[in-house]
């Protein structure tokens, strides 16, 4: 997870982990973690895999974060997939979802 | 693995073409228990609060089964609406998900998750069962 969140925070946009005490100001993020997808062997988890979601909430239709939270989930090796894009008209943000799996 | 009784080359051919012909019943029926026990572990774990959640466990729910270019498909849907009106598919979409202003509480996915190598194995299992009734009832 130190890599997930490096790569994350290196991206400059505003990230916290599992979420904001008070939401900041324009787009923010949140990561968190919510499962594991071990590799059990032997009676033993061989490999620890991680899983947990990456939001992001802009008002930004061209959704320019959208590329570099993907290079920053590339970069530090994860496996991962989009898996929602939801516009709430209630706030006007957009909010993208993926699904990230890391080593533990 | 299957195992097979016959007598004779033009039995066995009989019995595969009849296998094959009544193949996507089968996936079907070997199909349903394992997808049973996956919208038993999402319901298992769907919050279930007086007020906030309450009916949305009740509220799911499967899809008939669908052949899409030969896989066969079912979903776990939410459905209708709560005791306040609220659609169930929405609360459901928000909790899984969360907004900008309710944090999220995956439910679905980590239940899948937990229940998908035993549904597998279980689909498997099942089909086995199914093929091996089906030759050596011919």
């Amino acid at each position: 997870m130190n890599e997930l969140e490096t790569a994350l925070t290196a991206t400059g946009l505003q990230f916290a982990h599992f979420g904001w005490s008070k939401a900041p100001a324009g787009d923010y993020g949140v990561y968190a973690e919510d499962g594991a997808n071990d590799l059990i062997a032997g009676n033993a988890h061989t490999e620890r895999i991680i899983e947990g979601t990456v939001d992001y909430f802009t008002r930004d239709a061209d959704l320019a974060a959208k590329a570099l939270i993907e290079a920053a989930l590339n970069g530090c090796g994860a496996a991962w997939y989009l898996n929602s894009v939801q516009f709430e008209d209630n706030t006007g943000f957009i909010h993208l979802e993926w699904v990230f799996q890391v080593m533990g | 693995m299957a195992k097979i009784k016959m007598d004779g080359l033009d039995d066995y051919i009989k019995q595969l073409t009849e296998l094959g012909e009544s193949v996507e019943g089968s996936i079907k029926r070997a199909v349903y228990p394992a997808a049973g026990m996956v919208i038993e572990a999402i319901k298992a774990n769907t919050p279930s609060e007086e007020g906030v959640t309450n009916g949305l466990r009740d509220s799911a729910a499967l899809v008939t089964f669908r052949n899409d270019s030969g896989y066969i498909y079912t979903e776990v849907v939410f459905e209708g609406y709560d005791s306040r009106g609220h659609p169930n598919p929405l609360k459901a979409r928000v909790l899984e998900s969360g907004s900008s202003t309710r944090q999220k509480h995956p439910f679905i996915r980590p239940a899948v998750n937990r229940v998908k190598a035993q549904a597998e194995a279980l689909i498997a299992a099942e089909f086995n069962k199914i093929c091996e009734e089906k030759m050596n009832n011919q």
